[in-house]
């Protein structure tokens, strides 16, 4: 695997005393890191983190080797187009009042991605075929859109501008069984085809057993637990694995 | 560290008004000068030498910092200077005025608390009963949501003119009291009552109302919890509407000839006796910022000093929506076919009886100087409206560019809120003499800041949508977030919020040209009109009944379509701040 998001004792605590960190981690396309905890464990922070959206105060996170830039900057733009992001309630980060078309093709304009609108038309072509998405859904609006088309769509936002790594965080909190299933078994593929790296954040055990290759547990902010997923999962070494593992195994409600 | 923006802001903003007080004098430059010089000695010329002459012995020439200075080390010292006109000192005459006013204020505050409570009662009994609903009928609420000006007119009318009970004007005994304190409370508490009764409602859907009913908690237990539970989160709202009696005061104490606070400043003002004027703006100042006090203290009385906890969404009014629309175009209608009629006549011709009843050919009769009313009426209409529109349509613009800048505008967004128009108005008339662009400028100066707050609410909730905040990371830069992203969800229900106020702003412009503050004759502006015709109430009601029926539509229809407000915009589902529904613009 080459690694291309990296992040080595990022560290950042909140004025209120909540925060994340140290953390280490790197990921590659065809890798898949889980990050779990419960609620409140840090995960959104690292999250920002490795954005580029909220700075570490110690350590450091980097694309390709150098720190990932904030802002919109030239820079910056460069990295957003490998670097990218599917957020919690996908669907709901869609605006509303724009067709999906509209929806994908402006990062590609706003980060400068190369070709005029030919190109950035069959772009959004591919993105929409690679989610399995019909050619139609591009003229649609949100509002009309299945739940699961507009996961999909959210998905291939996404991809469209050539995404290397893929941060997502807990992207399929809000969906059903079927539904869920479904986009992990895209995400997976994916993966596999070594087509991107993902940075899977979650607290559900479940989904993110299915998915990834390694585990990483936060806990108050710290790492508990950091290793390759079954051994995590098999032999928990930190009492709040423990706890993840075992509410896993005796909540008889399968999580949301 | 962190910059407190906002703290900041508001010290700015009070300072700035406590300067333009403090420099009064100054600023209004020559004409006060010619003022003063006509009030005491009529028979000199006005020559460059002897406006000269006044100005030294006025100390108007010794520029803005000694002039200031010396006005704000002299209310330290509680001197606070020598009338222009009458050479007696100020702070005489205010004791006696302070007085009368805060007499005034109170009664008129216990009819407040009664008027609202009848407006509440019906909503807790509703919730009580498992049946929450929004408020009482919506005719009641126009009646009860009428300007004080025009209230008080009307009740002149009614209680002194045809009944005879009480004494028109005057101020020498309780017998006075009446009339005044009923004009002056009757509004408040009916918009007091309006906002309770809506927080009171919505406290009432949330689940443990329900619980404590079925658990067997008393009525009366319950009752008061939900009144505990609904208070706090619209103390805000409450403060503004008792902070608002005090520019009520000046229209109601004008009417009634009371020798209050009010009619004192409102005297100043129109005779630009400056010294009296700024001791009155301060001492109003200070009142309503008193009886603020008192309504941050309960609050904070009944938090405890916490954070008043978020309401559900208010209901809405399903069953009386229909209802609602019904009264506010049937209103809308009658005013535009009086409109039309008067357009289609002549407002200036003297050439009809003076005075004359109303008849077929004209049918709201003639004024003092022989004019037709109807006429008068609708062409007032055109020029009372106009301006309403333009004043609103540039405090749009104004709400939209300032909300952007939330923390920067906190204080004069706060201080525009709390200023009546009628004391901005008593300023400016000082400043700029009398006149519908000054009158304008009033208005416009406070009706920003409820769009502008309306404004910065919708783009914070816009900000915090999915869809927009993860914008950032697609290489969405911030100007363009806020132009193309921000902006098109947040001025469609700005301007539709906007629109509502119309017909309140055009109520305010009306007030101060019924104070003698706006428009002069011969134009016919609604307020103008009602002044005039309070001359001749006792011989040709009429002349007041023509513009204050026209001015009683144009309340109707600002409370209807305030209550009709915010419509959810297909476009923008999401939506949940409401235009601040149930506060029509009427007070003044």
């Amino acid at each position: 695997m080459s690694v291309l998001l990296e992040a080595s004792g990022a560290a950042y605590a909140h004025p209120g005393g909540a925060g994340v960190g140290p953390v280490d981690l790197a990921v590659g396309p065809g890798r898949a890191l889980g990050v779990v905890g419960r609620s409140g464990s840090g995960k959104s922070t690292l999250v920002r983190m490795l954005l580029g959206l909220t700075v570490p105060q110690r350590g450091e996170v980097r694309w390709r080797g150098a720190p990932v830039p904030r802002g919109t900057g030239r820079a910056a733009r460069v990295v957003r187009r490998e670097l990218t992001y599917v957020p919690q309630d996908p669907a709901g980060s869609l605006d509303p009042r724009r067709t999906v078309r509209r929806t994908l093709t402006d990062p590609l304009r706003r980060l400068g991605v190369d070709g005029g609108p030919r190109e950035h038309e069959v772009r959004v072509a591919e993105a929409l075929a690679a989610v399995g998405l019909e050619p139609d859904v591009a003229d649609r609006r949100p509002p009309t859109l299945s739940g699961g088309q507009a996961q999909r769509a959210a998905l291939a936002r996404a991809l469209v501008t050539g995404a290397r790594v893929v941060v997502a965080d807990e992207p399929v909190s809000g969906l059903d069984h079927a539904l869920r299933d479904q986009v992990l078994d895209l995400l997976a593929d994916f993966v596999a085809s070594g087509r991107i790296g993902l940075v899977w954040v979650s607290h559900d055990l479940d989904a993110t057993a299915r998915l990834c290759d390694d585990l990483l547990v936060l806990d108050r902010g710290a790492v508990a637990e950091c290793g390759p997923a079954d051994e995590v999962l098999h032999r928990p070494g930190h009492p709040a694995t423990r706890a993840l593992v075992e509410a896993r195994l005796t909540d008889p409600t399968p999580a949301r | 560290m962190r910059v407190p923006v906002a703290a900041l802001s508001r010290v700015v903003a009070v300072l700035g008004v406590t300067a333009v007080v403090a420099l009064l004098p100054w600023l209004s430059g020559r004409d006060a000068a010619y003022t003063v010089l006509r009030a005491r000695y009529a028979d000199r010329e006005a020559t460059d030498a002897a406006l000269a002459a006044v100005r030294a012995e006025l100390g108007l020439d010794r520029g803005p910092l000694v002039i200031a200075g010396d006005w704000l080390g002299g209310v330290g010292r509680g001197d606070l200077g020598t009338s222009w006109i009458s050479d007696r000192p100020v702070a005489d005459a205010l004791a006696g005025a302070v007085g009368v006013s805060l007499t005034l204020t109170l009664a008129a505050l216990g009819v407040a608390l009664v008027v609202a409570s009848l407006v509440v009662a019906p909503s807790v009994r509703a919730a009580l009963a498992g049946r929450p609903r929004v408020g009482s009928g919506v005719v009641a609420t126009a009646v009860i949501s009428l300007p004080e000006f025009l209230l008080a007119t009307l009740l002149l009318l009614v209680g002194a003119v045809w009944l005879g009970w009480f004494p028109p004007y005057g101020w020498t005994g309780l017998v006075h009291l009446p009339l005044p304190a009923l004009a002056l409370g009757l509004p408040a508490g009916g918009l007091l009552g309006r906002l309770v009764a809506t927080a009171v409602t919505a406290a009432a859907t949330e689940p443990w109302v329900r619980t404590w009913l079925l658990a067997g908690h008393g009525s009366a237990a319950t009752g008061l919890a939900l009144l505990r539970r609904a208070l706090p989160s619209v103390a805000g709202q409450v403060g503004l509407v008792v902070v608002g009696l005090t520019g009520g005061a000046v229209a109601v104490e004008e009417v009634f000839a009371i020798p209050g606070l009010g009619r004192l400043t409102l005297g100043a003002a129109s005779s630009q006796d400056l010294p009296v004027l700024q001791a009155g703006l301060l001492a109003l100042m200070l009142l309503a910022a008193g009886l603020g006090g008192v309504v941050a203290l309960l609050r904070r009385a009944l938090l405890g000093g916490r954070a008043a906890p978020a309401l559900p969404p208010a209901l809405p009014a399903a069953g009386t929506r229909r209802r609602d629309l019904a009264v506010a175009v049937g209103a809308a209608a009658l005013l535009a076919l009086v409109v039309v009629a008067g357009l289609l006549r002549d407002p200036f011709a003297s050439a009809h009886p003076r005075l004359a009843a109303p008849s077929w050919t004209l049918p709201f009769g003639a004024d003092a100087s022989r004019r037709d009313l109807l006429a008068r009426v609708g062409h007032g209409a055109v020029s009372t409206l106009g301006t309403a529109l333009l004043v609103v349509a540039v405090c749009t613009v104004v709400a939209l560019l300032v909300g952007c800048l939330p923390r920067l505008a906190a204080g004069p967004v706060e201080v525009g809120n709390a200023l009546p128009p009628v004391v901005v108005g008593l300023v400016l008339a000082a400043l700029l003499g009398a006149s519908v662009p000054a009158a304008a400028l009033a208005v416009g100066l406070v009706s920003w800041a409820p769009l502008a707050a309306h404004t910065s609410a919708l783009l914070e909730e816009a900000r915090r949508a999915p869809h927009v905040e993860v914008l950032p990371l697609l290489g969405v830069g911030r100007a363009r977030l806020l132009l193309t992203h921000l902006l098109p969800s947040v001025v469609v229900p700005v301007v539709r919020h906007a629109a509502l106020r119309v017909p309140g702003v055009a109520l305010a412009l009306a007030a101060l040209g019924f104070l003698g503050l706006g428009a002069r004759p011969p134009s016919p502006e609604w307020g103008l009109l009602l002044a005039e015709g309070a001359a001749y109430v006792e011989r040709a009601p009429w002349t007041v009944l023509a513009p204050g029926g026209a001015l009683v539509l144009a309340a109707v229809v600002a409370v209807t379509s305030t209550s009709l407000a915010p419509r959810r915009s297909p476009a923008a589902p999401r939506r949940t701040v409401p235009a601040p529904a149930g506060e029509p613009d009427v007070r003044v």
